[in-house]
């Protein structure tokens, strides 16, 4: 059989995934309590995802602390409980005021209960214990992130606190492909705090133990992640009355999305003038900033585009590049896909009489088959198609979601109207960087 | 170098379309003795092009083709561009040659004229008034009045206008050539997905960035 033919033939029954397995999620979620610590009972190998995660949170190592139980093959065979108990007790010199424990495969197969370790060792330590159930084989790092805010709604935050009013609680803003999300949330911040919101808590990012235990006193709850998220936020409607914003509406990236966010946003605060105004200075600003520096919108007009990206940066990047750049989008691929993601995507396809062929839960090979059988112009997504799509001869690939292979120590946000100009600068750059010969500069280096 | 090393010149038109991609490589042929390579060559190409000759053909037919070249304005693409929509049953109007470059491209405007083209040329007030001419308003604003006196006009041009009738990118300043067969597949690929969004409007954008409030 040729190489080629058995690709083919097992392509069906391989996997090539973009999105890391559920200790990874439920890692990020509990990395963004400021200064807990996070036991992963693991092997050593999987204990890199705990530290992968720790950098996706932007996590600071002198306030937050990462441990492992490092498991090796006679605790993977007989169980690894007596370790776990061990590394519990060997975490008082931490003075974490919380600790959460995360199992990965190898100990929840052989049967290890972390949860009744937990509740054994819980007299014995001056820390809460949180476990939280998450070995890679129960999912992607979207159900992790689900699994890790169900243990902290339901063993961290207060009953009966009293309703803040104006409060927000945002939800899942790490669960979002710009590389540099941390720009996101402070733009959502800053926008809240000017349309009128009294306090703003966040679930999870360098979140204080403290702010955890009083979201259920947030009147409203915002969602900033299409990948995840959406059973805590229930959870939160249901359980302590908080009311979601936005629940059907794309992320502010654009023109229009923007000013719809922003509309909703605004009415829930009966300021709706202020998001009026927002978006009047706003597109201003983006007009006038295109105009001076310079637009390249040569290349843009009708090309025809793909999107490889998760649900959050690619549901509202449609329209985007779409309606402002004037882009034709004939795939899309979605790293991961909600039920509720797939609706949004759905009608915004509809909404803008878009042809477009969708693969929800894309694999990288999916991906790549799609992109090469509709041969798009440009395709945005991330340094993985920018070496997927190498063979296809597409001249550009503009990397807008992680990993873009690209050090960054400033925040970027894609959101809001400075978020158009950071997404077109990107676009720009790397327009410009496909004129360079990669011959030239591999030569050159030597 | 004709004159005073005798190296042979092509004179030929820019290869856009079929015929003119057939003259370009004849040109290059003959003097090379390749002239029954090169025909058979074109043959297969032909042959192997047939569905996007036909997508540029339902794109052109009985169409008025407006021509615009505005990024350099030179008359050069735009007659060769002409040319092509008239290979494909269209009837160009050049719109906007820039007396400047008229001047300077004299001697080739001349060799196109005397292959028999002569398409109709529109100047508009625009190109002679003050400021960037790519970015000018006035310019956007006649385009859109004379493509609304056609009812079946295109428009081949550059993306910074949208005169609202199915239009193709032909901006140099893309990732894909033009010319030869490369580019009647290219071509044919914009032509259709022209067709499919032709009612799609202008984003704002854009028109703003360029045209300022106007």
């Amino acid at each position: 059989m040729k190489t080629s033919e058995a690709v083919s033939a097992t392509a069906p029954r391989c996997h090539d995934p973009y999105l890391r397995c559920a200790l990874y999620g439920a890692a990020q979620v509990a990395l963004g309590v400021r200064g807990c610590g996070v036991l992963a009972h693991s092997p050593q190998g999987c204990y890199q995802l705990v530290n992968a995660a720790f950098g996706w949170q932007a996590a600071d190592y002198t306030e937050t602390f990462t441990l492992c139980t490092k498991l090796c093959e006679e605790e993977i065979v007989h169980g690894g409980e007596q370790m776990l108990k061990r590394t519990i007790l060997e975490a008082r010199e931490l003075h974490v005021p919380l600790l959460f424990v995360l199992s990965s495969c190898g100990p929840e197969i052989v049967g290890d209960d972390i949860e009744a370790v937990c509740e054994d060792m819980q007299g014995d330590v001056d820390f809460k214990l949180v476990p939280v159930r998450c070995a890679g084989f129960r999912g992607d790092q979207n159900d992790g992130a689900d699994m890790a805010f169900d243990a902290i709604l339901k063993t961290l935050v207060k009953e009966d606190t009293p309703k803040i009013p104006g409060s927000v609680c945002i939800v899942a803003p790490h669960a979002n492909g710009n590389p540099t999300w941390y720009g996101d949330l402070a733009w959502v911040k800053r926008t809240l705090a000017e349309l009128g919101a009294a306090e703003v808590l966040t679930l999870t990012h360098d979140t204080p133990v403290a702010d955890v235990a009083r979201i259920g006193a947030a009147e409203y709850s915002l969602l900033l992640s299409h990948d995840c998220g959406q059973k805590a936020v229930d959870y939160l409607s249901s359980h302590f009355g908080v009311g979601q914003l936005c629940r059907d509406l794309p992320f502010p990236v654009g023109f229009t999305n923007t000013r719809r966010w922003l509309t909703e946003v605004a009415a829930c605060f009966g300021r709706s003038h202020d998001a009026d105004r927002i978006a009047a200075q706003g597109e201003t600003q983006v007009i006038e900033q295109c105009r001076r520096k310079g637009l390249e919108q040569f290349f843009m007009h009708r090309a025809t585009s793909a999107i490889v990206a998760d649900a959050t940066v690619g549901i509202p990047l449609l329209r985007f590049i779409t309606e402002d750049l004037e882009m034709i989008t004939n795939v899309v691929c979605l790293r991961s896909c909600l039920p509720r993601a797939r609706t949004l995507l759905d009608a915004e396809i509809q909404s803008l009489g878009l042809d477009c062929r969708v693969i929800d839960h894309a694999d990288v090979y999916q991906s790549r088959q799609a992109i090469g059988e509709t041969r798009p112009q440009i395709v945005f997504g991330s340094n993985i198609e920018r070496h997927a799509v190498e063979a296809f001869g597409i001249p550009w690939v503009f990397r807008i979601v992680n990993p873009e292979s690209r050090f960054r120590t400033i925040d970027r946000e894609y959101f809001g109207y400075t978020g158009m100009l950071n997404i077109i600068e990107i676009i720009e750059n790397d327009w410009l960087d496909r004129m360079r010969s990669r011959e030239r500069r591999y030569q050159a280096r030597w | 170098m004709e004159e005073r090393f005798g190296i042979p010149y092509a004179r030929t038109g820019q290869p856009y379309g079929v015929r003119a991609t057939e003259d370009w490589l004849l040109g290059v042929a003959q003097p090379l003795g390749q002239e029954d390579a090169a025909r058979q060559w074109v043959q297969r190409e032909t042959a192997a092009a047939g569905s996007d000759i036909e997508a540029l053909r339902r794109f052109f037919d009985g169409k008025t083709a407006l021509v615009e070249i505005t990024e350099f304005p030179g008359p050069i693409r735009a007659l060769s561009l002409a040319r092509m929509a008239e290979e494909f049953g269209g009837h160009p109007v050049v719109i906007n040659l820039h007396p400047y470059t008229i001047k300077e491209r004299m001697p080739s405007i001349k060799f196109l004229l005397k292959q028999g083209q002569n398409p109709d040329v529109i100047l508009t007030k625009g190109l002679f008034s003050l400021g960037t001419f790519r970015s000018s308003w006035q310019t956007e604003s006649e385009l859109e009045a004379i493509a609304r006196q056609y009812d079946n006009a295109v428009y081949l041009g550059s993306p910074l206008r949208q005169p609202g009738v199915p239009q193709i990118n032909l901006s140099t300043q893309t990732g894909y050539p033009h010319y030869g067969f490369a580019g009647v597949k290219n071509l044919a690929r914009m032509a259709r997905i022209s067709m499919e969004n032709a009612g799609r409007p202008r984003s704002k954008l854009f028109r703003k960035v360029l045209y300022g409030d106007n």
